[in-house]
C-alpha cells in the first residue's frame, strides 16, 4: 500500500504472476503427464 | 483525471498505531495476523490454497507405491518377509479414514484459530507423515507407515482439505462455486502431479540393492512441507466486513429471495440439528458411492467389457482419462453451479448420472466403447463436481461463518462412501459371476443399482429447503463468537 492509501499495482501484479505460476506450472505438468497417459487409450 | 487520497489524519494515524500494537500482541499464526490489509488482491488467496489441496491431492496417487513397497527387502522381486498388498492396502485406507475423523472432530477448533494456523500444521502432519514413514521402510516397520502416512498424514489430509475451501468462501461470497472448485480442483490435480514425482524419485534413488522408496518419501515429505508452508504463509482472511466490488450473479440474487443462500449463520453444532445437513450428507454420498465405485475398478472393468479391444495400456489411458475429466469437472461443474443455482446443479448430476449409468450396459452390449468411455466421462466430471460444489451448497445453505466446520463433518459421508462404493460394485459383481453371468455383462446390475443410487440423491436434493430461522445466530451471537469474518 503506498503511504496514501493507494494499493502498488505493479507489486501486485508481480505477486499474482509469480503465485499463479508457482502453481499453475506443477499442474500443468502434471496435466500433461497425465493426457499422455490418457493418449494411450485412443492408439 | 487522477484521484489522490487525503493524507491519513491524526485519528487514523492513532488507530493504525493501536492496531500495530494489537497485532503485536498476537503470534504471527494467530487469526488476527491472518486478517488482510485494505486493497488486498483477493486473486492471490486461490494460489495459498491451491498450494496445499495439489499437496494433499497426492493421496489419490499412493497406489503408485504398493508394488515397490513390496520389494523393499528382495528389491528385483517381493522376498517372503516383504510387505504383502494386502497389509499395505491399509495405508491408504487409514489416511481416508482419518481425513474424515479431523475434519469432523477439528472443525470447530479450524474455525476458530485461523487458517494460517490449520494449513501449517496440515503440512506439519503431511510432510511428518511421509518422514515417519520413509523411517518405517528404513526399519521395515509397517507400524511406522500405518502411523506416518496413515495416521498422521490423514489428519494433515483432514485439516489441509477443510481450511483452504471455507477461506476461499470467504473471499469469493458472490462466486462461491469458483471458489470452492478452484481449492478442490487442485485436489484432484494433486494425484496428477504426486504420481509422476514420485515415479521420477524413484528412478533417481534407486539402485541395484534398493528400490529408492526411503529417500523418496524424505524428499516429497520435504517438498510437500515447503509447498504448504508457502500456502499457509501466504493465506489472508477478508478484514471483517469486506465486501467484493462485483455484484453476484441473478442466479444468486433469485436463491437468496427464496432464502436458499442466506446472508445469516448456522452455528457449527445447531447444523446438526438441521434436516437440511442430513440431506446434504445423503446427497454427497449417494454422489460420491456412485463415482467412487466406478473409479476403483475402471482399468478392470473396460477390460471386462471389451475382452479383446483393450489392452491393458489402453485401459491404464482410460484411467487417465477419467482422472482429467473428474479434475475438470470440480472446477468446470462447481463454477457452473453459481449460474445455474446449487440445488439444480445437483439435479443435473443426479439426472444426467442416472440416465448414463442405465446407458452403460447398452453400450457393453452394442460393443461401443466411444459411448461407454464418454458415459464414464461425463459420470466422472459429475462425481468431481459434487465434491467442489458441496461446500458452496453448504455456505449458502448455512451461511459462510462456520462452512469449513460443517464441511468437516460432512466429509464423513465421503468415508462411508469409500467404504460403500467398491464393496457395491466388487460384491455385485462376484455374486453375478458365482451365477454365472458373463464376464462382459457382470456390471450390468451394479450399474443399475447406481441409477438407483442416482435417483434416491434426486429426491434427496429435492428435498432440501432453506433453514428454518430458529437456527440462525442472533446478530451479538455472530460478534459474540469471533471477530473475523
Amino acid at each position: 500500500m503506498h503511504r496514501d492509501g493507494k494499493p502498488h499495482r505493479l507489486k501486485n501484479l508481480i505477486a499474482l504472476v509469480i503465485a499463479w505460476g508457482l502453481t499453475l506450472i506443477p499442474l500443468l505438468w502434471g496435466v500433461l503427464s497425465t493426457a499422455k497417459k490418457a493418449a494411450m487409450l485412443f492408439r | 483525471m487522477s484521484l489522490r487520497h487525503a493524507p491519513p489524519s491524526s485519528a487514523q494515524r492513532d488507530g493504525h498505531n493501536e492496531g500495530a500494537a494489537s497485532l503485536r500482541r498476537h503470534g504471527f499464526f494467530s487469526r488476527e495476523r491472518t486478517l488482510a490489509p485494505a486493497g488486498y488482491n483477493r486473486w492471490l488467496v486461490p494460489p495459498a490454497a491451491l498450494a496445499v489441496h495439489l499437496c494433499i491431492g497426492q493421496v489419490y496417487a499412493f497406489s503408485v507405491f504398493n508394488i515397490p513397497l513390496t520389494r523393499v527387502i528382495g528389491v528385483t522381486a517381493p522376498a517372503p518377509e516383504d510387505w504383502k498388498l494386502t497389509a499395505l492396502g491399509w495405508v491408504f485406507s487409514l489416511a481416508i479414514v482419518f481425513l474424515g475423523l479431523s475434519a469432523a472432530f477439528a472443525g470447530k477448533w479450524l474455525e476458530k484459530v485461523g487458517p494460517r494456523v490449520t494449513m501449517f500444521l496440515s503440512a506439519l502432519c503431511f510432510g511428518g507423515g511421509f518422514w515417519i514413514s520413509a523411517l518405517g521402510v528404513w526399519l521395515h516397520q509397517i507400524a511406522l507407515l500405518y502411523l506416518g502416512y496413515g495416521v498422521l498424514g490423514g489428519i494433515g489430509l483432514g485439516l489441509g482439505y477443510v481450511s483452504p475451501v471455507s477461506t476461499l468462501i470467504k473471499w469469493f461470497p458472490d462466486r462461491r462455486g469458483l471458489a470452492t472448485g478452484m481449492a478442490i480442483m487442485g485436489f484432484g490435480g494433486g494425484a496428477m502431479i504426486g504420481a509422476p514425482l514420485a515415479v521420477a524419485l524413484m528412478d533417481r534413488f534407486a539402485s541395484p540393492t534398493a528400490v529408492g522408496i526411503t529417500e523418496t518419501f524424505v524428499a516429497m515429505g520435504g517438498i510437500y512441507f515447503l509447498a504448504m508452508t508457502l500456502g499457509a504463509l501466504s493465506i489472508r482472511l477478508p478484514a471483517p466486513g469486506w465486501q467484493p466490488r462485483s455484484e453476484p450473479t441473478r442466479v444468486v440474487e433469485a436463491a437468496k429471495n427464496r432464502r436458499l443462500i442466506t446472508d445469516d449463520h448456522v452455528h457449527i453444532d445447531q447444523a446438526l440439528k438441521t434436516p437440511q445437513f442430513y440431506l446434504l450428507w445423503l446427497v454427497l454420498f449417494f454422489n460420491v458411492t456412485a463415482g467412487i465405485g466406478v473409479l476403483g475398478q475402471a482399468s478392470a472393468m473396460i477390460q471386462e467389457v471389451f475382452k479383446n479391444a483393450i489392452t491393458p495400456e489402453a485401459a491404464a489411458g482410460f484411467v487417465g482419462l477419467l482422472s482429467l475429466f473428474n479434475m475438470g469437472g470440480r472446477f468446470l461443474w462447481s463454477s457452473a453451479s453459481d449460474y445455474l443455482g446449487r440445488k439444480n446443479t445437483f439435479f443435473t448430476f443426479f439426472m444426467l448420472g442416472c440416465l448414463l449409468y442405465a446407458l452403460v450396459p447398452y453400450a457393453g452390449a452394442r460393443q461401443n466403447v466411444i459411448a461407454f468411455v464418454l458415459c464414464y466421462a461425463v459420470i466422472i466430471s459429475m462425481y468431481g463436481g459434487g465434491f467442489a460444489s458441496i461446500p458452496a451448497y453448504l455456505a449458502d445453505i448455512f451461511g459462510i461463518r462456520y462452512v469449513g466446520g460443517i464441511h468437516g463433518r460432512l466429509l464423513t459421508a465421503w468415508s462411508m462412501a469409500g467404504i460403500a462404493g467398491p464393496a457395491l460394485v466388487n460384491y455385485i459383481r462376484e455374486y453375478q459371476l458365482a451365477h454365472g453371468v458373463a464376464k462382459t455383462a457382470a456390471y450390468n446390475t451394479t450399474m443399475y443399482i447406481m441409477a438407483g443410487l442416482m435417483l434416491a440423491g434426486f429426491f434427496c436434493n429435492l428435498m432440501i429447503r432453506a433453514v428454518e430461522e430458529k437456527h440462525y445466530m442472533k446478530h451479538d451471537e455472530v460478534e459474540d463468537e469471533l471477530d473475523g469474518v
